[in-house]
C-alpha cells in the first residue's frame, strides 16, 4: 500500500513545475532564434523541405511541451492535489489571457499583411511562441502568488 | 422574472448564434480562392459575401444594445451572467485557445503541401479560431429542459 | 485519489417544499438551467451558490451536498 503524499512533496512537486513552466517560457523563445534562421530561406511558394520540417517540427515541439505542462502532466497523476481547483482555475485563467493575446496578433498579423506581404512561415511559429509563452508565464505568477502567505 | 431570464438567454443565445453564422458566411465567401472556385461560378458569391456582412453588422449593433441594456437595467439580477454561464464561458475560452494553436500548426503542415495564399489562410485562421468557441458557446447554453 | 464524487439531494428538497426549477432559480438569482444542471451533478455549484441554495430551501448544506467515497 502507498503511502499518501505529504504536503512538503506536494509544495515541491508544485514548485517545480512553476519553475518548469517559466523554463519552457524562456526555452521556446530562446528557439525563435533558431527558427528564425530556419525561415529565412523558406516561404510559401519555395524554400528547402527539410526548413519547413524544421518549422513545423519546433510547432509540434511546442505544442507537446505546452499540452504536457499545462495539463498537469504524470506528476498530477501522483499528487492529484497538482490539478486541483484552484490550479484549474488558473490554468483557465491564463488560457483565457492566451487565446485573447494570441487573436489579437493574429489580427494584427492580418491587417499588415493587408499592407506588407507576410510569409506565413515567419508568423506561425511566433505567434505559436507568443501564444504559449503568454500563457505560460502568466500561468508560473498566477501559482506562485498562491505560495505566498502563511 | 424568471420568464423574463428564460427569454432574455433565449434572445442572447439567438443573437450570438446568427451572429457566428452570418460571420463564418460573410467570410466564407470573401476568401479569394472560394471566390474563384469553378463550382461557385454563375452564384452571386460577391453578393453572398455583402449580404452576410450587412446581416453580421445588424447582429453586431442588436447584441450590443441587448448587452447594454441588460447592464444598465440590470435585468434578470445577473441571472442571466451566472455561475453556469461563467463556467460556459471558461470552457470556450480554453476551446479557442487550443483550437487556434492546432490551426496553426495544421496551417504549417498544410502549407508545405498546398499552394494557398497567404492571406486566405490567415483568414481561415481567424475564422476557425472565431467561430469554434462561439458556436461551443451556443452548443453548451443551448436549452435543456430538465 | 479520483476526485471526489458530489451527491446531491437538492431536488428532493426542492419538490418538498412544492418549487420549480424556475422559483428557484429566481430565489437565488441563477437561471433554471443552473438549477437543473446542478439537480442532474452536470454542474459542481460554488460554496457561495451552495450555501445561497440551502438558505432558500431552509435547509443545512450538509443536508443538500455529500461527498460519495
Amino acid at each position: 500500500m502507498s503511502e499518501a503524499p505529504n504536503s512538503n512533496d506536494v509544495e515541491k512537486a508544485l514548485r517545480r513545475r512553476s519553475r518548469a513552466v517559466a523554463v519552457l517560457a524562456v526555452v521556446l523563445m530562446s528557439l525563435q532564434g533558431a527558427v528564425l534562421a530556419a525561415t529565412e530561406h523558406v516561404t510559401l511558394n519555395g524554400g528547402r523541405l527539410v526548413d519547413k520540417v524544421q518549422v513545423g517540427a519546433f510547432v509540434f515541439l511546442a505544442l507537446a511541451l505546452m499540452l504536457n505542462v499545462l495539463t498537469g502532466g504524470r506528476r498530477s497523476r501522483k499528487y492529484p492535489a497538482m490539478n486541483d481547483e484552484l490550479v484549474r482555475a488558473n490554468r483557465a485563467r491564463a488560457l483565457k489571457l492566451g487565446y485573447v493575446v494570441t487573436m489579437l496578433a493574429l489580427i494584427g498579423v492580418y491587417v499588415a499583411m493587408l499592407l506588407v506581404p507576410l510569409d506565413v512561415y515567419k508568423y506561425i511559429p511566433l505567434l505559436v511562441t507568443f501564444g504559449i509563452v503568454v500563457p505560460a508565464l502568466y500561468f508560473s505568477v498566477l501559482e506562485r502568488k498562491g505560495e505566498k502567505g502563511g | 422574472m424568471d420568464n423574463q431570464t428564460e427569454r432574455l438567454a433565449r434572445q442572447r443565445w439567438w443573437l450570438t448564434l446568427t451572429f457566428t453564422l452570418s460571420w463564418l458566411v460573410w467570410q466564407f465567401f470573401s476568401l479569394e480562392p472560394v471566390q474563384a472556385w469553378p463550382y461557385l461560378r454563375g452564384l452571386p458569391v460577391a453578393a453572398i459575401a455583402l449580404g452576410a456582412w450587412a446581416v453580421w453588422v445588424v447582429i453586431f449593433f442588436m447584441l450590443f444594445a441587448f448587452m447594454s441594456r441588460v447592464k444598465r437595467e440590470r435585468l434578470a439580477h445577473g441571472a442571466l451572467d451566472d455561475e453556469l454561464t461563467q463556467a460556459n464561458r471558461m470552457r470556450c475560452w480554453k476551446v479557442g485557445y487550443f483550437t487556434m494553436l492546432f490551426a496553426l500548426a495544421a496551417a504549417v503542415v498544410v502549407a508545405a503541401f498546398k499552394l494557398i495564399d497567404a492571406l486566405a489562410l490567415t483568414q481561415m485562421l481567424m475564422m476557425v479560431a472565431v467561430s469554434v468557441p462561439l458556436l461551443f458557446f451556443v452548443w453548451l447554453e443551448r436549452d435543456t429542459d430538465g | 485519489m479520483a476526485e471526489a464524487a458530489l451527491r446531491n439531494r437538492l431536488k428532493e428538497a426542492r419538490s418538498e417544499l412544492g418549487l420549480t426549477q424556475a422559483e428557484l432559480a429566481v430565489r437565488v438569482s441563477v437561471s433554471r438551467k443552473t438549477i437543473n444542471t446542478v439537480e442532474n451533478g452536470v454542474f459542481v455549484p460554488s460554496t457561495t451558490l451552495a450555501l445561497r441554495l440551502a438558505a432558500a430551501l431552509g435547509r443545512k448544506v450538509e443536508d443538500l451536498f455529500q461527498l460519495t467515497e
